[in-house]
């Protein structure tokens, strides 16, 4: 094989996965099973928003019928509210303990929706 | 805790060790994260049986590595080539037995300089870790500079840190450094192996002699390699090999390959002394130990390093014990047949612990490898899959 030809493989399947890592998205699990997830494992969960403290940052307490979890974000997110019905995705992370690192929060159903 | 039952899980660890060093494609993160997830046993035995396994591991993953040319992580991924061209010369147990020199001596000075390094911790991460993305970058770029087809270099390099990028986002991926190294330095190398129609020669089972200055010179190159490995996340064996060379002097292919022994085995062990020292994790074992140990005091590091200094001296004899049966028998086996059923096997691998998509990770690693090999640069700048990224992640983007 030329050099040439894996460069055009190459850029052909890399917008491949450009594409499928714009719409793929984890499997939707409990939260009881993400603390058996490793760090950096992608999760999908779904849940009540019981906590939730925003400064230049967002730290929010998630629990379903299973158990709870804390996620994170960098940057601030406002557009849910104390228990409101939210899905998540992101990656397994640990600060002390087990917590999700959101990549895109999702709102299912608002507390007064 | 009982000491027969400590020493029950080293020897555990060594068995253990011994299997995901030989079969390829299988990793110790892999265990140890089996391990974590099952959640059994004592955090403490739990723990010795990581330590002997991961030590063992890279004692025996220089096997599958010069002999097939498969490598598992970046870690040996840059031993492939120099062990491979002994291999063809009739020196593949030769070349086995450097990195295992190299492996020991890197095992007993990493444990000599352990205070020290503890001290160095102490004062200097703080400040290390705010230099990360700027000195991996500029190591990279200064390996792209030494190269003579810069822009093939470049190419791949960006080719890589796309791949890795990308990799990382695949959100159903579970494991994604298995296909990505996998895919840019094992199947590459493996195919056109089948392509070429190699076909090893009888292997001689002697020693490849080593003066003293070719003794000293790639442990001492080595520790100095394994302590930027250890600092900066991303920056591989290989890259650090390369640096050190510069600096010590270029190496012959026989000190290269003490050299990447001794980085292999040093970075585990300093991995164990970071997690201790900061609480941050190099390699997955000490992520797996650090996640499951409560209460990771000096007492527990020295249990560890204790753990870790006899799973050297066994997997010592271990390895050359394996390497010399293999050495004998490689010659009657189908090179070719072998290599298509190393293929099959790291594929199946791949899709059982990284999910279905882990194909498509290793095609389109596969086409960036094969850029590399065929153009004749190093295959360092594949690891642009983890420098990008990581120069991403520091810089928040």
């Amino acid at each position: 094989m030329k050099t040439n030809v894996a460069i055009i493989f190459s850029l052909i399947f890399l917008f491949i996965l450009f594409l499928l890592s714009k719409f793929l998205e984890p499997k939707l699990i409990s939260i009881e099973e993400t603390k058996k997830k490793s760090y950096g494992e992608w999760v999908k969960i779904r849940g009540y928003v019981k906590l939730k403290k925003t400064y230049n940052f967002t730290l929010v307490k998630v629990c379903d019928n299973t158990d709870c979890i804390f996620a994170f974000s960098k940057t601030p997110i406002t557009n849910f509210n104390l228990d409101d019905y939210v899905e998540i995705i992101g990656k397994i992370n640990k600060y002390k303990e087990k917590l999700i690192s959101i990549e895109e929060v999702r709102i299912l159903k608002l507390k007064n929706g | 805790m009982d000491s027969f039952l400590v020493f029950l899980s080293i020897f555990s660890g060594i068995i253990a060790g011994t299997i995901t060093g030989i079969l390829p494609g299988i990793h110790i993160n892999l265990v140890a994260s089996f391990l974590l997830a099952l959640q059994f046993g004592d955090p403490i035995l739990i723990s010795c049986f990581i330590a002997s396994m991961a030590i063992t591991h890279t004692f025996l993953d220089f096997i599958p590595s010069v002999f097939l040319g498969a490598p598992e992580d970046d870690s040996n991924a840059l031993s492939v080539l120099p062990g491979h061209r002994l291999l063809m010369k009739g020196y593949g147990y030769g070349a086995i037995k450097l990195t295992l020199f190299g492996s020991f001596f890197g095992l007993v000075l990493a444990l000599l300089i352990t205070p020290f390094y503890i001290l160095f911790l102490k004062f200097c991460f703080p400040i290390i870790k705010y230099s990360v993305p700027f000195i991996i970058l500029s190591i990279s770029l200064f390996m792209i500079v030494k190269e003579k087809k810069k822009i093939i270099a470049f190419l791949v390099f960006v080719l890589s840190g796309i791949f890795g990028l990308l990799t990382f986002q695949i959100k159903p991926l579970s494991n994604p450094l298995l296909p990505l190294f996998t895919s840019l330095f094992g199947l590459p190398l493996l195919y056109l192996s089948i392509k070429n129609k190699t076909r090893i020669r009888k292997q001689k089972i002697v020693d490849l002699k080593l003066s003293k200055k070719e003794k000293i010179r790639p442990l001492l190159s080595g520790l100095f390699s394994s302590i930027i490995v250890s600092l900066y996340p991303a920056v591989g064996p290989g890259q650090a090999a390369i640096l050190g060379s510069e600096i010590f002097g270029k190496l012959n292919t026989k000190e290269f390959l003490v050299l990447i022994g001794s980085i292999n085995t040093i970075v585990m062990l300093l991995s164990f002394v970071m997690a201790y020292q900061t609480g941050k994790t190099r390699t997955g074992s000490a992520s797996a130990i650090k996640e499951i140990v409560e209460n990771f005091d000096f007492n527990f590091l020295i249990l560890l390093l204790i753990s870790c200094f006899i799973a050297g001296i066994f997997s010592f004899f271990i390895c050359k014990f394996l390497s010399r049966i293999i050495a004998k028998k490689i010659e009657k086996i189908n090179y070719s047949l072998l290599c298509f059923f190393v293929i099959f096997f790291v594929v199946f691998i791949n899709i059982f612990v990284s999910g279905i998509f882990s194909l498509l990770i290793l095609v389109t690693g596969f086409f960036i490898g094969i850029i590399a090999n065929v153009s004749g640069i190093r295959k360092i700048h594949m690891m642009g899959c983890l420098v990008i990224p990581t120069v991403f992640y520091f810089l928040n983007f």
